[in-house]
């Protein structure tokens, strides 16, 4: 148990960002965790030791993920302020901080299904087939929603820079 | 070859076969508007993976510390360490004080704080009026009287017994200190607000619970020993 224990600390960084970009919110994103490490401590019996627990977790915060979308009905909620400038000086700074901000904007406005791919695949480095296996639909359908989410994220980004450009 | 972007997608992430890649790759040296947007795409990615660092587990990080020393699945549960009381419990509480329309009033009241100066709060320990004390001692979790609805019930890390409570424009958190109930934070706003946010109520609770440590909220019978006691329990 102690090794799993470890191993699913180890992890923490990578849940959390997971959850964030599924749930948009850092509280949801917080609270999501927090259920998903309650839930493996409880059925840590049930990973075998040597198989992938990321995989296992991701899977366990996105089947607890689309249960809160069941229950909730829950609409878009606002993404939380990611662009606290204060006190802080330079343009170079201040340009990553709104490069950060359109990043995340971008894709909270793609449908929860296509952050899921984008997580896994973009953030994660998950392989097509570990993605499918995870979400428990077919490769295909991670290829099609991937294409259609970079597609989305790229055009959303390039609309950034194009009005910070205008405004120069 | 039609250069569509599922392939160029599939190229980015290293999916194809020798064959496919090689395939592609020619494609792509003869088509400059499909290796723009792969460049685009790639840039896309990049910016995505900026916008969500990795960020390590800092020390006293609860969650970090729930891992390390929580409970195994075997032990029994009279030996599990809880979770600490976290904010899907308290806002589902919050929520199904809303619910029965007793909290309804602080709903406009708590959300427009989130971003304002601090002015309406109050954010240290002091001795509170004798309703809400009557109340805090006497409500079970769940219970309305006076106004004042408890939502959870927890023990501080400190072995203090605190509860949430809300009642109409303000909502807080009392520890038991010796005989008296101690304010430990009360959200108290003035201005309007529309609607209820489904994310919850006040941060300053969220914030002060955090601090106070400690497990999840009592179970109904540990409270009602407690509020039968007079919630006089010696610390364990």
């Amino acid at each position: 148990m102690q090794d799993f224990r470890r191993e699913l600390l180890a992890l923490l960084p990578r849940l959390r960002r997971f959850a964030l970009a599924l749930c948009r919110t850092q509280h949801d994103a917080d609270d999501l965790v927090q259920a998903a490490v309650e839930r493996a401590l409880r059925h840590g019996d049930a990973w075998q030791q040597g198989s992938q627990l990321d995989s296992w977790m991701f899977k366990i915060i996105q089947n607890l993920w689309r249960d809160e979308l069941r229950a909730h009905r829950r609409r878009a909620e606002p993404l939380d302020a990611v662009m606290e400038l204060a006190g802080e000086d330079g343009r170079e700074v201040m340009l990553q901080h709104i490069q950060r901000a359109e990043a995340r904007a971008a894709l909270a406005a793609l449908p929860e299904e296509q952050r899921a791919v984008v997580a896994l695949v973009v953030l994660e480095g998950k392989s097509y087939r570990e993605a499918a296996a995870i979400l428990e639909v077919a490769a295909g359908t991670i290829m099609s929603r991937l294409a259609r989410a970079r597609a989305k994220l790229a055009s959303s980004l390039d609309q950034g820079t194009r009005k910070r450009r205008a405004v120069q | 070859m039609d250069l569509n972007d599922e392939l160029l997608c599939a190229y980015i992430d290293r999916e194809l076969d020798a064959q496919a890649l090689q395939d592609v790759e020619q494609a792509l040296a003869s088509d400059p508007g499909a290796r723009l947007r792969v460049e685009r795409l790639r840039a896309a990615d990049t910016q995505m993976r900026k916008a969500f660092p990795l960020a390590s587990a800092g020390k006293g990080d609860a969650l970090a510390e729930f891992i390390l020393s929580g409970p195994p699945q075997a032990e029994p549960a009279a030996q599990h360490k809880k979770a600490p009381p976290r904010r899907r419990q308290y806002r589902a509480l919050f929520a199904a004080a809303l619910a029965a329309g007793v909290a309804g009033v602080v709903v406009g009241h708590l959300l427009p704080l989130r971003g304002q100066a601090p002015a309406a709060f109050t954010e240290s320990k002091s001795a509170i009026d004798p309703v809400l004390a009557a109340a805090l001692s006497n409500n079970p979790s769940g219970g309305t009287a006076q106004a004042t609805r408890v939502l959870l019930s927890f023990r501080a890390s400190n072995g203090h017994y605190c509860r949430v409570f809300a009642r109409p424009a303000e909502e807080g958190v009392a520890c038991r200190e010796g005989s008296s109930w101690q304010l430990v934070v009360l959200d108290r706003t003035a201005g309007g607000g529309t609607g209820f946010h489904a994310a919850g109520a006040s941060e300053l609770v969220d914030s002060a619970m955090d601090r106070l440590g400690g497990g999840a909220a009592l179970e109904p019978g540990e409270e009602q020993a407690l509020i039968a006691g007079q919630w006089n329990a010696p610390l364990r």
